[in-house]
């Protein structure tokens, strides 16, 4: 009994997985199309290959056909390339192989979705930008996939996520087509998602990188009638009137440590000074004597994670 | 001996006092015998052509035009150009930053008027009514969103009013027919809705399932909308057209996208290996066009009437990194191009430090009906400025 199931393993198993992609001999692959990406969007360039590793197809005469158009410019080739139809749109791309006078068809469909990954991380940007946060270390990113079929926003599928390869959750998740996860430490993070019907049909695939950004700190000044100005002081700031308010705006910092900070304190040439009362970015200066030059800093940190944080400081002329 | 030296004296001074006379009054016989030997005299004066003989004579009260030039020293964040009839002509009403006053501005003469003394405290964004009878103002952010409040002009025995929008309100527009369409955030969905400023009535329009968007309202309220993630140079975005609460996905995508619309074309830029690049589609027929330039969507205005767009575009920037200059950190000096929307070609319009002698941050872009006149605010300053395409730049 145990002999006759080891031969099963070692030889009939093989043969069972084997058995739909082998070719009568046994040994080769059976031929088949390939896509090139797999899961093309609507109107991307989609190579399509030949793959067919058997000796006596060399040589062979091949045609390919476009939704049964003949393509002229790929007679005698192994690879194909067509754009991909619109949305909602379906065409089958047909080879023909005659051998010996012998023909044999392969079929492949195209029926392309979009599927887009919205990148939404939690980081602060000041209100009057007009451009997105960026991710930062430990920072919390809302992820939400648009599958557009042509239908208005469907997310009836099951929605399989991967963070750098390891499936979120688990397992694929029925109908959740958004998600939520921190910024790791290090590089950039893959982001992947497959996409599935009920009956475990995969319709379309997307990987993406997510960048990892540095927390970036700019001056603004403010002004009691216009709010926050939109164009940087930059390095170098001149105290013209009597007093002046500046704001720093620490870009891509976690909102969490933006709301709480651990640290966040303004110095004049190295000396702490008081923020205003209203808002802890902000800090009033008076003139109170002749002119010069003073530096201005600022910093804002969290403990806990410490690559949350920005410092930096601008000169100040009088 | 003293006899003829006394008539040698009387003799010259005589022929002096001769001399001097016929200088006197016979000289303008003397001219007109001149020009009679050159036979202009006979000349009939209808035929003389004095275009070529006298210089031009400016009156003092008219000062000569120059095509680009401001038109307000207040800092300004709203402009638009009152359709044109006999009585109103290049009239333009404008707001003022931080108050939210109203003025109606000739644009050729300067004279201005203040039409509204509504006040609203730290006044950021306002769009108005091509009608001139309503404004959208809204305040500086406070939280999650922007107070938005609605101010009605004086007319035909109504008062000025005002009403709040009583939601804090993320982007909004005042439409052509006079709908404030916004959008607002709740429950970590993007709402678009329509108030309309006659019947007060407030409608939902649609809902987005991501809240960092920037949204591309219509001129009129029934045209489509456009949406897209706010641009990132490191992230991809992607443009989903809104029509009737339906959402669909155009063929648009990009890194560092950053798009305007009209309701027939979408002027996009995005970077492409490394490129920054912008391409006119046509959503109409799907065609799409590409453009010899990048340029910061941002910074352009399509006509109603004519097929063209007309945009800032800083020439000498070689790489056009947007989000910076959303950020302040980095200015451009633009020039001003028309774009025609079938061929894609591109024209000069003005090189304004040659013209005015100084660098112009092109924002907030508005174009009249029939592409005339477009205005825009310098970045800098938030000065009011205007190129007029009616004046030549020699004349």
């Amino acid at each position: 009994m145990r002999i006759s199931a080891l031969l099963f393993v070692i030889f009939i198993l093989p043969q069972l997985c084997f058995a739909q992609s082998l070719t009568s001999d046994g040994i080769n692959p059976a031929p088949d199309l390939e896509l090139q990406p797999a899961y093309p969007s609507p109107g991307e360039k989609t190579t399509i290959r030949f793959n067919d590793y058997r000796s006596n197809t060399i040589g062979s005469e091949i045609r390919w056909f476009y939704n049964n158009s003949l393509i002229t410019t790929a007679n005698d080739r192994r690879e194909v390339e067509v754009v991909a139809p619109a949305v909602g749109q379906t065409i089958v791309v047909k080879m023909v192989l005659t051998t010996n006078g012998v023909s044999e068809v392969h079929n492949v469909t195209l029926k392309p979705l979009y599927l887009d990954l919205i990148i939404e991380p939690q980081t602060h940007v000041p209100d009057f930008y007009k451009g997105r946060a960026l991710p930062s270390v430990g920072s919390q990113i809302n992820v939400t996939a648009l599958l557009g079929n042509g239908k208005n926003l469907d997310t009836n599928y099951i929605y399989t996520w991967r963070i750098n390869g390891a499936v979120y959750q688990g397992e694929g998740l029925r109908n959740k087509n958004s998600m939520s996860f921190l910024m790791p430490q290090g590089s950039n993070t893959t982001l992947s998602l497959q996409v599935s019907t009920y009956a475990g049909v995969v319709v379309a695939k997307r990987t993406i990188l997510v960048p990892l950004a540095k927390p970036e700190l700019h001056f603004y000044e403010i002004n009691p009638l216009y709010g926050i100005g939109t164009v940087s002081v930059g390095d170098d700031f001149n105290l013209i009137s009597n007093s002046a308010i500046l704001r720093g705006e620490p870009y891509y910092l976690d909102s969490t440590v933006f709301n709480n900070p651990n640290v966040l304190s303004w110095t004049i040439n190295g000396q702490p000074t008081e923020p205003d009362y209203s808002n802890p970015y902000q800090v009033t200066m008076e003139k109170t004597g002749g002119g010069g030059e003073a530096s201005l800093g600022f910093h804002v940190r969290s403990t806990i994670q410490l690559l949350q944080g920005i410092k930096g400081n601008i000169t100040i002329h009088i | 001996m003293k006899r003829v030296f006394f008539i040698i004296g009387i003799f010259i001074i005589t022929l002096l006092a001769g001399v001097l006379l016929f200088l006197l009054f016979a000289s303008d016989q003397q001219k007109k015998d001149v020009f009679n030997a050159f036979n202009i005299a006979d000349t009939p004066i209808g035929d003389v052509s004095f275009s070529d003989l006298v210089d031009t004579i400016i009156p003092n009260n008219t000062p000569k035009l120059s095509p680009l030039r401001q038109l307000s020293l207040k800092r300004v964040i709203g402009i638009v150009e009152i359709d044109n009839t006999a009585s109103s002509s290049d009239i333009a009403n404008y707001v003022e930053a931080g108050t939210g006053h109203i003025f109606a501005l000739n644009i050729t003469t300067g004279e201005e008027n203040r039409i509204s003394n509504i006040t609203v405290p730290t006044a950021k964004e306002a769009h108005l009514s091509f009608d001139g009878n309503y404004a959208a103002i809204s305040t500086d952010a406070v939280g999650d969103g922007r107070t938005l409040v609605v101010v009605s002009l004086p007319k035909e025995g109504v008062g000025l009013t005002s009403d709040e929008i009583p939601e804090q309100v993320k982007e909004f527009t005042l439409t052509t027919d006079n709908k404030v369409l916004y959008t607002t955030i709740s429950g970590g969905v993007l709402t678009g809705r329509s108030y309309d400023v006659i019947k007060k009535e407030t409608k939902t329009l649609f809902t987005l399932p991501f809240t960092e968007a920037t949204v591309l309202f219509g001129a009129k309220s029934t045209d489509s909308i456009f949406a897209y993630p706010k641009t990132a140079e490191s992230l991809e975005g992607y443009v989903y057209e809104v029509n009737n609460g339906v959402i669909d996905r155009l063929p648009i995508s990009g890194f560092a996208l950053n798009a305007a619309a009209s309701n027939r074309n979408i002027l996009y830029s995005i970077t492409k290996d490394k490129v920054y690049s912008s391409i006119l589609y046509n959503n109409t027929d799907r065609t799409e066009v590409s453009l010899p330039a990048g340029i910061i969507a941002e910074k352009c205005s399509f006509t109603e009437e004519t097929d063209e767009v007309v945009c800032g575009l800083d020439a000498t920037s070689k790489k056009n990194n947007v989000t910076n200059w959303f950020k302040g950190i980095v200015a451009s000096s633009d020039d001003i191009w028309t774009i025609d929307t079938f061929s894609g070609e591109m024209e000069l319009l003005t090189h304004p430090p040659e013209l005015v002698g100084r660098s112009i941050d092109i924002t907030n872009p508005f174009i009249n009906k029939d592409g005339s006149h477009f205005y825009f605010i310098n970045k800098a300053d938030g000065g009011l400025w205007v190129f007029d395409r009616t004046i030549n730049e020699g004349q």
